[in-house]
């Protein structure tokens, strides 16, 4: 394809991952590495290399609007980014140690799992929060404010160790499949810790950034970002984030609950598909 | 009108500043880069082949900067965007440290940490 319309197409693809991604607090990969590689026939080691550009554009891009409405939990982020980092080390040294097929089901399957959890926990979301005192030592706990009535609502932070760990596990996603891992972090703030879902959004949003910059650093030793590969992806992900920072405050929690639901049981379903292919 | 002092200054309007200066940073550098790729490559080529045949490990794209390569340019814009998080990090580190609260200097110090031994550990394996 000539460069200047392939350019053209990833850039507008690029629009709308930066879009999903700062709704649902993902990277944006699952959109940039099939366009770049089925539809533009971009080498795969370029085009994670660009996604990978492309999970630090959504984060930065979105979380400069959360951070600054207060819609990212700052504290939590902070505290869980420790995890997250942690995991993405391990899952590096252990990506050349177990086959990737295995991991891949795994991983399906607990993505297929949690799911199912996000559709039945509506209910339980109502029951009374348990006490955390790591979370109130550290101040984890936060508020939300609606932008229609400007009205502040203050929410309560638990089970922040449970928290902590499960963003070891999406850590050793991120190390082992070079992904953001979003998909994992969301659920583990929604479920795990009881923060609001436009919140737990907000919050992966600006963490996933620090997973991948830790992580980028080879990348660009080896030279496998390519500049006219990731710029344009870059630019488009940059816009597309920022619009979909404006977007978050507006839409209904329940619509961003369903259609991260249905990303969720999409990205399970590949990893399945892809392990047993 | 409030006379605004840096003890004024919330964390989250410091770290949404940190965001916004390295997000437009990359967006205008990686844009204009983009464009004056083009400019020099009239026809263009096709992508994958002309557009990813330029690669610069580490540091190579610097050279290139002086002379006013729109593909330099680009990496310029990929590397600010690329830092943003780690400015973030320190920039956070910095103001719990004036607000003296000493556990998150602890857990921010501990990320950054963190974040420079996996830069290494990657290097090195890769």
């Amino acid at each position: 394809m000539p460069a200047l319309e392939a350019s053209l197409v990833s850039f507008l693809f690029s629009i709308l991952a930066g879009t999903l991604g700062a709704l649902l607090g993902l990277g944006g990969g699952i959109i940039v590495v099939p366009v770049l590689t089925l539809l533009l026939g971009v080498d795969i080691r370029h085009a994670i290399a660009a996604s990978l550009v492309s999970i630090i554009a959504t984060s930065s891009g979105a979380a400069a609007a959360y951070v600054r409405d207060g819609l990212a939990n700052l504290r939590v982020a902070f505290f869980l980014e420790i995890g997250t980092v942690v995991g993405s080390m391990i899952g590096a040294s252990l990506a050349g140690l177990l086959p990737a097929a295995m991991l891949q089901g795994l991983f399906g399957g607990l993505l297929a799992a949690t799911a199912v959890l996000m559709l039945r926990n509506r209910s339980s979301r109502e029951a009374p929060v348990p006490p955390d005192p790591l979370a109130d030592r550290l101040a984890l706990h936060g508020r939300v404010r609606d932008p229609a009535t400007g009205k502040e609502t203050p929410y309560r932070v638990t089970r922040s160790p449970l928290g902590l760990g499960l963003m070891v596990l999406a850590g050793i996603l991120s190390g082992l499949l070079g992904v953001g891992a979003g998909i994992l972090k969301v659920p583990a703030l929604d479920l795990g810790m009881r923060l609001p879902i436009k919140v737990s959004s907000a919050t992966s949003n600006l963490m996933i950034g620090v997973t991948a910059a830790a992580g980028a650093g080879v990348w660009l030793a080896r030279g496998d970002v390519r500049p006219m590969i990731a710029a344009p992806v870059a630019i488009g992900v940059l816009l597309g984030a920022m619009l979909g920072a404006r977007l978050l405050p507006r839409l209904p929690s329940l619509w961003i609950r369903r259609v991260f639901v249905v990303v969720l049981l999409w990205v399970s379903g590949q990893m399945i598909w892809r392990a047993f292919a | 009108m409030t006379i605004r002092t840096p003890d004024l200054d919330t964390i989250e309007q410091r770290i949404s500043r940190v965001l916004r200066i390295g997000v437009w940073s990359s967006f205008l550098l990686a844009s204009a880069g983009v464009v004056a790729w083009f400019l020099d490559h009239p026809g263009a080529g096709s992508l994958p082949d002309t557009a990813t045949e330029e690669a610069f490990p580490g540091l190579a794209w610097v050279p290139g900067l002086v002379r006013g390569q729109g593909s330099s340019l680009a990496m310029l814009g990929l590397w600010v965007l690329v830092l943003t998080p780690w400015l973030r990090v320190v920039a956070a580190m910095a103001f719990f440290w004036r607000t003296r609260d000493r556990v998150f200097v602890a857990i921010t110090g501990l990320v950054a940490l963190l974040m420079v031994l996996s830069w290494v550990l990657g290097n090195a394996q890769g």
